[in-house]
């Protein structure tokens, strides 16, 4: 799993988890007496009690490792996700030094998924649209042109897009000729229902750049799914609904077309493509 | 300050730091207190490409397995060199078709995010601007786009924009060597040149715009050596300017006028009037999507191995300086 910090991951993998334990959509988890499970159920109470998840640190990592089947006619596979903070690839993109535990992950995955966040993406919203707002309004805009200079500049204020593109991109150079199967995740699905998009088209709307360097790159097999793992903000009106919901039952997963699915889906196609 | 014992056989300092007397050979020298200084621990990991603008050796590795088509953007400072080429990648963040194409890669994807911020709302201005050239050192600054064209998407183009100060423009207008001012110039496959609307739009300016760029296209076709192959363009910038000004028939008879010197360059006389990023959305037609498909359209693709740099370029712009 990947993504910048506070995309989803943990949430994702801990609902993930609850859900095969209970055999929703017909996943199992086929082996208890194996690891440490002690990670993911702290976890899962908190979701329980709706507590959005802190995100995760540099130093308390956690994993994922289960036995489990991905459906009731799957065969039996050690799933390991490993909980790696976003800090890492940020830090990463940052320092253009691809932190070694991400490096050695890639280098042993045939598959990944990258989350983003939907709701927190930063758009390269342009001057002169707002400006053509203002004088529709009568008013007129100021006159002051960027201050900061050019060494001010950091990747962090980079648009969304082009940072995940820019993972991307090193992500694929570094493995060469490689396929790479990639679930794009887009988390807090959720808070895009008033868009009304699928999450195929509401990728190539706010994440354009990255939809064609995914499309254009013969070594990307990829698809998209909508995700919203806690199934609602705990802190909006939905909460009373989540509050009589087991956790297992509450995520809303869309896949590219607007077809519903589990929550193991992401998983079931980056994994199993047949 | 070091202190001695009496008799180490070596000089001893006093309290007042002075040289003492030699110590005696009872004495017993006390070892220095070991200081241990940490190694700086080297960051470990794989090193990522840097995502800034290339050089031109860094331009030659990629263009060795497929060709790129170098364009060379030439005029003066301000004129709006840098604003094009931002723009054309800014088309891709905002629709995955644009001019018949779609993005692919880009080996300076940071740098265009750089240069394009002061555009951005997120900058807090509330004019847009570009920064000046921005060099990562003497040599990168050629920024690179790869695309696929929508009727053939198995096919990439390469394009590398010669990101270069308009001082050296400048240098050529005034008559110094063009092959020496920009040896990329004679290995570019698309050269444009390009027009200041904001002085074409203003009646005690436009001359001046006019007058220059017939004095650059004369040093160009006196001395420069142009690619075989190698088309021109002529390129009116904020377009969107010379529109708000009533200044159309302006700019059309200055067209008219300089079109026989870029005629005489023998390289096809193509025009377009552009508004790469207008001060605001403006309903004109800002002319991009045509420029972005003659850009397009170089089906030779020789590679840029053969540029000599014969000189270190001079005057290239300073960081932290906003052009409107």
């Amino acid at each position: 799993m990947l993504g910048l910090h506070s995309a989803g991951k943990t949430t994702y993998a801990v609902v993930f988890y609850t859900a095969c334990e209970a055999g929703r959509d017909g996943m199992a988890i086929t082996k208890y007496a194996e690891g440490d499970r002690a990670y993911l159920n702290e976890r899962a109470d908190e979701l329980a009690n709706c507590k959005p998840l802190e995100r995760t640190s540099q130093q308390a990592r956690g994993e994922l490792r289960l036995r489990v089947k991905l459906g009731s006619n799957r065969p039996e596979r050690l799933l390991v996700m490993p909980d790696l903070s976003g800090e890492l690839l940020r830090d990463s993109m940052t320092d253009r030094l691809l932190n070694e535990d991400l490096s050695q992950l890639m280098d042993e995955s045939d598959a990944a998924l990258l989350f983003v966040h939907s709701n927190r993406i930063i758009q390269p919203t342009n001057i002169a649209d707002l400006n053509e707002s203002l004088r529709r309004a009568g008013e007129q805009p100021g006159g002051e042109t960027a201050r900061e200079t050019p060494d001010d500049w950091e990747i962090d204020l980079a648009a969304t897009q082009v940072r995940l593109t820019d993972i991307m991109q090193e992500l694929m150079r570094l493995r060469g000729a490689r396929p790479l199967r990639l679930g794009l995740i887009l988390s807090a699905w959720d808070t895009q229902e008033e868009e009304g998009l699928s999450p195929g088209a509401w990728a190539s709307e706010y994440l354009p750049l990255l939809v064609q360097m995914l499309e254009s790159d013969p070594r990307v097999d990829w698809d998209v799914f909508g995700v919203s793992a806690q199934g609602g903000d705990f802190f909006g009106p939905e909460r009373a609904d989540l509050e009589n919901t087991d956790v297992a039952e509450r995520p809303k997963v869309q896949r590219r077309d607007g077809q519903s699915a589990g929550i193991g889906a992401p998983l079931l196609w980056a994994l199993e493509p047949q | 300050m070091r202190q001695e014992e009496p008799g180490s056989g070596e000089s001893s300092v006093d309290a007042d730091g002075g040289e003492g007397e030699p110590a005696g050979p009872d004495a017993v020298e006390l070892a220095a207190p070991e200081v241990v200084v940490p190694a700086r621990e080297e960051p470990r990991g794989v090193p990522l490409a840097d995502g800034l603008a290339l050089t031109v050796d860094e331009a030659n590795t990629l263009a060795a397995s497929n060709g790129a088509t170098l364009v060379m953007p030439l005029g003066p400072v301000g004129v709006g060199k840098t604003t094009l080429a931002v723009q054309i990648y800014a088309r891709f963040l905002a629709q995955t078709v644009w001019a018949d194409s779609s993005f692919c890669w880009s080996d300076t994807l940071l740098d265009y995010e750089l240069l394009a911020f002061p555009s951005r709302l997120q900058s807090g201005a509330d004019l847009p601007s570009t920064w000046r050239t921005r060099l990562r050192n003497d040599d990168g600054h050629l920024l690179h786009l790869r695309l696929r064209r929508t009727e053939s998407p198995n096919t990439r183009s390469d394009l590398l924009f010669a990101n270069l100060s308009g001082e050296l423009s400048e240098r050529v207008r005034d008559g110094h060597d063009p092959d020496t001012e920009l040896p990329l110039l004679a290995r570019s496959n698309r050269v444009l040149i390009c027009v200041d609307g904001a002085k074409v739009a203003v009646p005690a300016l436009s001359g001046r715009a006019v007058s220059g760029t017939r004095q650059m296209l004369r040093t160009l076709a006196e001395r420069a050596n142009l690619a075989p192959g190698a088309e021109v363009a002529l390129v009116l910038t904020k377009w969107d300017k010379v529109v708000a000004a009533g200044a159309e028939q302006r700019w059309t008879d200055a067209e008219l006028e300089i079109r026989d010197n870029v005629d005489a360059l023998g390289r096809g006389v193509e025009t377009f009037r552009v508004a790469a990023r207008p001060d605001d959305a403006q309903p004109i037609d800002d002319g991009m999507e045509d420029l972005g498909r003659w850009l397009l359209s170089d089906d030779k693709q020789p590679s840029i191995a053969e540029a000599q740099v014969s000189a270190p370029n001079r005057a290239m712009g300073r960081l932290g300086e906003t052009q409107a």
